[in-house]
């Protein structure tokens, strides 16, 4: 299940060949669908059944929200479709998290409730929240409804993008579904592209990241204020490219086999606001959190407070979305704090004609995204507490370590984002596209869906000496151990 | 058409090996900076650092430095006859690859002590049955007054029960029929084999190097780094896959312990019988450094294999000082012994905050010997550092030492 494993490699390889071999469109549809199931069950099969049932509830939902004229009956089938996915998600992965809270409180009183015991089914607050999209743009009209439940089982299992998004919705992917799939030399080229530089993420940065941010937030207590901000610093780092590393990779499998996915990301850490940041960080569960959470709460149009609670509502439960922890709470209502003072920040500033300096922007949001890395990375409250205390210089630990990776790879990471800025902002400039990257062999490639990103056009000695160094620097430099995903966990 | 094709084809062809050549040129390059260990067989010593070729390596701290012939840590050797003659005996910790020669106890300790030489030996993966079985060879080749072997539980339990170690190494085991039967199929090094009532210890005879390996060490100097590198991801990467038994998928990341495992590595060998062997392969003349685990919590707690082996040493007569003495004063300071910027924080080999206090707790450790006449010579009667020769006198190429024993 882990993209970087060699098994995934193999498992890919064997269905694009399978994908080549296959006639037909509905053959191929089916073969998917089997290899998504038979990726999903390598996991554990028990919970295969679940994201069956989930599949059919809700296309059995969206059939008698199309089929019924009924303002109620749609309404009672959408309530169905939703209690459904929702309480699925409440007892697997919120109903510990409730026990403990409540026996916490009435513990004193001799009265508590035991723990459920349930395994988190992996993926299932990515493939909820796909298929409650679903039977919301049905009901909303914005789509009709999926005829074929293969079709439609296809799209929730499809494997590229099941465990961790991105999250695609039905009016994105079902379309794709009538034409023809199966890789060609252009899908092959672009995908691989896009896989390889999500695989130099993952396993150059992010699990190297990982093993400095593991021991510091370990144990926050023991270390000085230098090396928990280098802890801190390095999180930042892992999340990024562990995250984006896998959209990359989903993307990349995706577009090999044929199917094209939304952008995930989009060098959030350039964000000059965290309202920007939000604009290019997890892009797709932005936009979902937008679209059927803060616009149906009212969204902007109730004045100035009820905007505020909102825009607080909505971050707070996209960081209980996250996981069943108070730190994820507390990481949302950060962030949903920061977008309402943003939000009075520009109102207030807008007046006065005065507008923020980009690089003061840029260093202002970084420090706090960075800051708010640390109650969703630490193990539970009172380390976070330790965390903060230790960052502001308080009660920290003697313990010094400043790890050398770290350096490397914000270095690196400041050189990709630099150059990555370069190319969206000269994206469209002769000097750019026939000079820089024609000597490189690249060519831009932009997909109103899947983003810009660089693609090699034809084999030249520079292009081919690049994606050969960073093979090998996979080869030599990447950790052995397997590391999951981070939001794998989600 | 056909030909306009062909050659159209040939020259992709071409960029693209030039293209794979350059990146592996840098990865060459890329390769020599960061680990550069040239090795070679030795009859006594095994697979070892190659004599007076400069090494360096920044996997694992950032060390650099030079051996000699007698696989010595340091660019020229005493002058004979210098006394007293302190040995340093052991393994990865006294190779000390992480650190540099001036960064290593030895070279600190014999600063310390002013003239009195300090040879410090290390052999990656040496364990208590190695010190044993080539201790004649040892005493005959650097004649020492007095032997330092710095320890881990490990040195006494699994690493010197190790049969799989290769070629070079000894290990230990019990005389019973069991265990003769699943001895491994290599030949046994008789004459080496030291026997004390149940406990034996082997020593395995170094194969001879095959010609890949021959042939890279030889005619592919450049390449070396690179081929070495890969050598050591290949190993690594087997390692990985026979230890791999968890299930494809696993969630939850596991938080690393900077606490360090506490499991006793000693448990169930019989340590009284490998301390008596090794009293008596060095007479007596021996002090174990023992290099206990650290709580970065608790620096001064002390663990139940170091009471035991404290105990055992003292029965057997061997002198045992321990590097958890220093804790306090590293944690006051905030150092962990263990761990280097480039690696994780309290793990692997000792830092140079160690090698430090490594040399200080010798260095009075040496003076109570001084004051207890256990040594040849005083330390304070030892020529000062002033009178060592230059390097070019005798250089680590200089086979004197080893004359009369190969």
């Amino acid at each position: 299940v882990i993209f970087t494993s060699a098994r995934y490699l193999v498992f890919l390889a064997a269905i694009l060949l399978l994908l080549a071999m296959v006639p037909g469109r509905e053959l191929k549809k089916r073969l998917l669908a089997g290899a998504s199931c038979l990726f999903y069950a390598a996991w554990d099969w028990r919970y295969l059944g679940l994201l069956l049932a989930v599949s059919v509830i809700d296309y059995f939902c969206a059939a008698r929200i199309a089929a019924n004229r009924s303002p109620r009956a749609r309404q009672s089938w959408l309530a169905a479709s939703i209690a459904s996915n929702l309480g699925m998600l409440a007892y697997f992965k919120y109903c510990n998290f409730f026990v403990e809270n409540f026996n916490a409180l009435t513990g004193i009183f001799g009265f508590t409730l035991p723990h459920a015991n349930a395994l988190l089914p992996v993926g299932i607050s990515f493939y909820t929240f796909k298929t409650m999209s679903y039977t919301i743009d049905v009901y909303r009209g914005h789509i009709e409804r999926c005829r074929s439940w293969l079709d439609y089982a296809t799209f929730i299992t499809f494997f590229p993008e099941l465990i961790a998004g991105p999250i695609v919705r039905a009016s994105v992917f079902l379309p794709q579904m009538r034409r023809q799939i199966g890789p060609t030399r252009e899908r092959m080229v672009s995908g691989m592209s896009l896989f390889l530089l999500g695989m130099a993420k993952k396993l150059l940065i992010a699990d190297r990241m990982a093993e400095i941010s593991d021991t510091i937030f370990a144990s926050p207590g023991i270390f000085d204020t230098a090396t928990v901000w280098c802890g801190a610093a390095a999180y930042a780092l892992q999340i990024y490219c562990d995250f984006s590393g896998y959209s990359d990779m989903a993307i990349g499998s995706a577009r090999m086999i044929g199917y094209d996915l939304p952008e995930n990301f989009r060098m959030p850490y350039l964000s000059k606001s965290i309202a920007e940041f939000w604009r290019r960080w997890h892009m797709t569960l932005s936009a979902w959190l937008r679209d059927y959470l803060y616009i149906p709460l009212g969204g902007n149009r109730q004045g100035t407070y009820l905007t505020y609670r909102n825009l607080f509502l909505t971050m707070l439960l996209g960081g209980l979305w996250h996981g069943a922890n108070w730190n994820f709470v507390i990481w949302g209502g950060l962030h949903g704090s920061a977008l309402a003072v943003n939000k009075t920040w520009r109102k207030f500033f807008a007046r006065r004609n005065w507008v923020m300096p980009a690089a003061l922007g840029w260093l202002l949001t970084l420090l706090f995204v960075v800051i708010c890395w640390v109650p969703f990375r630490s193990a539970n409250l009172g380390d976070t507490v330790l965390m903060f205390k230790a960052m502001a210089g308080v009660g920290a630990g003697n313990y010094q370590w400043l790890p050398t990776w770290l350096f490397w790879c914000l270095g690196l990471c400041a050189l990709a984002h630099w150059l990555g800025w370069l190319v969206e902002k000269y994206a469209g400039a002769d000097w750019l596209k026939r000079k820089s990257l024609g000597y490189l062999g690249l060519e831009i490639r932009a997909h109103q869906l899947s983003g810009m990103w660089l693609v090699p056009g034809r084999v030249t000695v520079a292009g081919t000496y690049l994606v050969a160094l960073v093979v090998l620097a996979i080869l030599f430099f990447a950790p052995l151990d397997d590391n999951p995903f981070i939001y794998f966990q989600f | 058409v056909n030909q306009k094709t062909t050659i159209k084809h040939a020259y992709t062809a071409a960029k693209f090996a030039a293209g794979m050549s350059l990146a592996l040129l840098t990865m060459n390059l890329a390769a020599a900076w960061i680990y550069d260990l040239p090795c070679a067989p030795s009859s006594l010593f095994g697979d070892v650092h190659q004599a007076g070729r400069r090494f360096h390596q920044r996997i694992e701290g950032n060390g650099s430095g030079v051996f000699t012939f007698n696989c010595v840590r340091r660019a020229t050797l005493p002058v004979p006859g210098q006394k007293p003659v302190v040995l340093a005996l052991g393994n990865s910790y006294v190779e000390a690859t992480q650190v540099g020669d001036d960064q290593h106890f030895a070279h600190l300790l014999e600063q310390r002590l002013g003239g009195s030489p300090v040879l410090p030996v290390g052999v990656s993966s040496y364990s208590v049955a190695d010190y044993i079985v080539k201790a004649p060879a040892f005493k005959k080749l650097f004649q020492p007054d007095w032997v330092i072997i710095p320890v881990r539980a490990a040195s006494f339990g699994t690493n010197a029960w190790n049969s799989n170690k290769g070629g070079g190494y000894a290990f230990f085991t019990r005389m019973n029929h069991a265990s003769q039967t699943t001895t491994p199929d290599f030949q046994l090094n008789a004459e080496a084999a030291v026997a004390d009532g149940s406990v034996q210890v082997f020593s395995v005879p170094l194969s001879k190097p095959g010609w890949l390996s021959s042939m890279i060490r030889t005619k592919c100097p450049f390449w070396y780094p690179l081929l070495d590198f890969t050598y050591l991801r290949k190993a690594e990467m087997e390692a990985w896959i026979a230890g791999h038994d968890r299930p494809w998928f696993h969630g939850a990341v596991g938080a690393p312990n900077v606490d360090q495992q506490t499991v006793d590595e000693t448990k169930g060998y019989p340590l009284k019988k490998e301390m008596k062997l090794l009293a008596k392969a060095y007479d007596g003349r021996l002090t174990l450094l023992f290099l206990p685990k650290f709580d970065p919590r608790d620096p001064a707690k002390e663990m139940e294999s170091e009471k035991t082996l404290h105990r055992l040493a003292d029965k057997a007569g061997v002198r045992f000082v321990s590097l958890r003495e220093k804790f306090p004063a590293l944690a006051e300071a905030g150092h962990a012994p263990y761990g280097f910027g480039n690696t994780r924080f309290n793990s692997g080999h000792w830092n140079c905050y160690a090698h430090e206090a490594a040399a200080d707790l010798l260095f009075e450790e040496l003076r109570q010997l001084d004051s207890l006449r256990k040594l040849a010579a005083s330390i304070a009667d030892a020529p000062k550092r002033i009178d060592l020769p230059e390097a070019r006198e005798i250089s680590v190429l200089s086979p004197q030492r080893t004359e009369g024993l190969e």
